[in-house]
């Protein structure tokens, strides 16, 4: 990790030294945003740093995504994976296990407001009155407008999950590779590759997210993610092309012309990923 | 004839189908084989009618000696006709899964010289795909009725599912439309695969015991595959002969507890050939699909038993409200009910609270007293449920008297006036009058909201005890499952 750095916006500057505790400003800003790197661990040193300086942040943000608010400072804080560890600790301590995985999950989200509601949630769960209710999942405190706006965000990205594994679509490319491009709107990737990597296990296959920048890379043996925008994909086969079209054709020859029902089908199958899928491409 | 005109023709052959689930099993990934299968299923595609695609529907061939009048592909009819080999079916299965189109295979055939032929092409080319391609995906198989056990055994147990259908609702319709199949040829297989699948359960559960002092484990000597992990369903066409609602989901009641079914298809007819047995109406209906699908899960996840949805003085349902608003509609007495104490039986009764939303409802109140607010939160249909509800004392529903020709207005009209959904495209039932009652909630001014918040308030908070007792086997119809089956056979 490199140094801290500010980033101009409002009026206060403060760089956060990620190699030891952060040192105690004088007065915590009123109206602070914390941006990170977006990943996940960079949030949670979001949060710990809001507890070593006292302050409530109003954004929580990736850097890249940061828009301005008037008379507000930004703190850029660097991701430190121990911090970042006694964060998932503290929030399995008080939750458990299922509420960190509905941190994890949420944190997936695109919505700018996913930082400040997982902070808010965070907070809730360990502000909780010790002994009173411990031993029940604050997860099933859903009127509860805090935790209600978690479980809500950890449902959209199970829905978009549920999304990539039935419309991920592979294509056999000529280096033997299975290649699939798709178009989350959360970046799930990580979160679905267990799935496929248990059920393509004879396959090399990649995953591509166009919208995150993403590519879950399995191997054979184990897979990884890579951040980066791929440049070169190389043609796929002449066979590969043919049972696309098999598939085309089986697609539209199975609808009945009598039950025309198109508002069901963009219910189920959502227009902003039809661009990737075979059947609909053309559609 | 090459593979995309087979496909052609042996999609559009098997698209009648209903049944195009792949849920029910759960078999875990291997290391070096292709596929798993999840308990939940999975849907791939939709098509443009709605319907999901989760399996590759294909027949083997549409080659049939039978000549039933409602199939398309009876011996009668001049179409093109077409097989697959069982090499071909397990690599269009493969190629189709490898590129996650699919998630596993649904294999039907029309009847080529006999039921145990076609059986045993079918297991072939089954065989192929789980013995040479090592394929753990999802497989559904149609029996053949008539074929015999040993074919059936062998087909149970390379098949995640399998089904028979049942084609028609009663014997009558049976015999007019389809003369060459019997009653016995399609029970027979049903009673057998059930037997087999129970069978295959117990022997399951023996084996994975723990072993106690007392109790030794049991070892069996040679391993089995599992029968029809998933179990069986069946399906039957819904408006090409005259059998009433009431009956249909009587018939069904029974095929549920007798045969221990997970699911039934209905498929509303569909005219596709002309024949003098069959009705000539032009339209479809799927209006009525959608009720007995509707009334259908209110008796697998709802509690509901088939005589208190329907019984034979109406033997309907009704077209306008679906049948669980109904049932309510007809038992105000019991609402509305106090939502933080009710119990979840009761919850599901409530209009606009589904299986989901009742145990959240549950979990919620846990911790917090629910109020118009949190219900909101919680998702479920508060539009629909508010005018059975009170929340902490407070009816949720002031606005419309409490009767039933309000409340019927009320939920029997057209979501969002009518421009959500299908239903959006059809016309009104009939035309609207001006001087025919039809209370719309709007009517009723906001004065009249001090009347029902009393009447809310006077209403006795421990309704549950009047709710009808906890589902019980005996059907309120009177009749046993297995004498309505006989009755079928």
């Amino acid at each position: 990790m490199g140094v801290a750095q500010g980033i101009t916006a409002g009026t206060a500057l403060t760089a956060s030294n990620p190699n030891g505790p952060s040192p105690a400003t004088s007065t915590p800003l009123a109206h602070v945003a914390y941006l990170h790197d977006g990943s996940l661990e960079g949030l949670l040193c979001c949060i710990f740093e809001s507890y070593v300086r006292h302050e409530t942040p109003e954004d929580i943000v990736c850097e890249r995504a940061y828009q301005p608010r008037f008379e507000q400072s930004a703190l850029f804080i660097a991701t430190d994976f121990e911090r970042a560890l006694r964060v998932r600790r503290g929030i399995e301590r008080e939750g458990g296990r299922r509420a960190f995985g509905a941190v994890m999950r949420a944190a997936a989200n695109d919505d700018p407001r996913t930082g400040v509601i997982i902070f808010n949630f965070v907070r809730y769960l360990m502000d909780r009155t010790s002994g009173r209710n411990r031993r029940r999942s604050v997860l099933n405190d859903l009127a509860n407008p805090i935790v209600g706006e978690l479980v809500a965000l950890e449902q959209r990205v199970l829905n978009e999950e549920e999304k990539m594994r039935q419309f991920v679509r592979f294509s056999h490319l000529q280096n033997g590779v299975w290649f699939a491009r798709c178009n989350p709107n959360a970046n799930v990737i990580p979160l679905v590759m267990g799935h496929f990597v248990s059920r393509f296990n004879v396959q090399p296959f990649i995953i591509y997210d166009e919208n995150h920048h993403v590519a879950g890379v399995y191997d054979g043996n184990d897979w990884s993610l890579v951040a980066d925008t791929i440049v070169n994909i190389p043609d796929r086969t002449a066979e590969d092309a043919y049972v696309e079209s098999l598939w085309q054709r089986f697609y539209d020859t199975l609808s009945i012309e009598a039950r025309y029902n198109p508002e069901l089908r963009r219910h189920f199958m959502p227009v902003r990923l039809w661009k990737n899928l075979p059947e609909t491409k053309n559609v | 004839m090459d593979l995309m005109t087979k496909l052609s023709i042996l999609a559009d052959a098997a698209k009648y189908d209903v049944a195009c689930t792949s849920s029910g099993s759960s078999r875990a990934a291997q290391k070096g084989q292709l596929g798993n299968a999840l308990s939940a299923g999975l849907c791939h595609s939709f098509t443009a009618d709605g319907r999901c695609v989760s399996l590759l529907k294909i027949l083997m061939t549409n080659v049939c000696v039978y000549d039933c009048a409602y199939c398309v592909n009876r011996s009668s009819n001049e179409v093109r006709r077409a097989a697959f080999t069982p090499h071909e079916i397990a690599d269009l299965t493969i190629e189709f899964y490898r590129r996650n189109y699919i998630e596993g295979l649904f294999l039907s055939s029309g009847v080529i010289e006999s039921p145990d032929r076609t059986t045993e092409l079918m297991v072939r080319a089954l065989s192929i795909l789980r013995y040479e391609h090592g394929f753990r995906g999802y497989i559904h198989a149609k029996a053949v009725p008539g074929t015999s056990p040993e074919l059936i055994d062998q087909l149970g147990r390379l098949c995640d599912r399998v089904s028979v259908n049942l084609e028609l609702p009663s014997r009558q319709s049976l015999d007019l439309l389809a003369p060459q199949k019997s009653g016995q040829n399609i029970l027979g297989p049903m009673r057998q695969i059930r037997d087999s699948i129970a069978e295959d359960a117990e022997t399951r559960a023996l084996v994975r015991r723990k072993p106690t002092f007392y109790q030794q484990q049991v070892s069996v000597a040679r391993k089995q595959q599992a029968f029809a992990p998933a179990g069986q369903s069946t399906q039957m066409i819904i408006g090409a002969t005259p059998e009433t609602d009431f009956q249909i989901l009587n018939l069904s009641a029974a095929l549920y507890r007798s045969l221990n079914l997970k699911r039934i298809f209905f498929s509303a007819y569909l005219p596709v050939n002309q024949d003098p047995r069959l009705p000539s109406t032009a339209g479809v209906q799927l209006n009525r699909e959608h009720r007995l699908y509707q009334a259908d899960w209110l008796m697998r996840f709802y509690h509901y038993e088939a005589g208190e949805l329907i019984d034979e003085a109406n033997p309907f349902l009704a077209h306008d409200v679906d049948p669980k608003a109904n049932w309510a509609l007809n038992h105000l007495d019991l609402f509305p009910v106090e939502v933080n104490t009710a119990p979840l039986e009761v919850l599901l009764r409530v209009p606009g609270i589904g299986p989901a939303g009742a145990r959240k409802i549950i979990k919620a109140r846990r911790t917090t007293t629910l109020r118009e607010a949190e219900l909101r939160k919680l998702g479920i249909a508060y539009k629909r449920a508010r005018y059975f509800l009170t929340c902490n004392g407070a009816y949720g529903g002031s606005g419309i008297s409490f009767t039933r020709e309000a409340l019927h207005g009320v939920l029997a009209a057209p979501i969002n006036g009518g421009r959500h959904g299908r239903r959006a495209d059809n016309p009104l039932p009939e035309q609207m009058s001006l001087f025919e009652q039809t209370p719309t909630g709007e009517e009723v001014l906001p004065g009249h909201v001090g009347a029902n918040a009393m009447l809310g308030a006077s209403l006795p908070q421990g309704h549950p005890e009047h709710l009808p007792a906890p589902r019980t086997y005996a059907s309120s119809t009177g009749s046993h499952p297995l004498q309505e089956l006989a009755a079928w056979a």
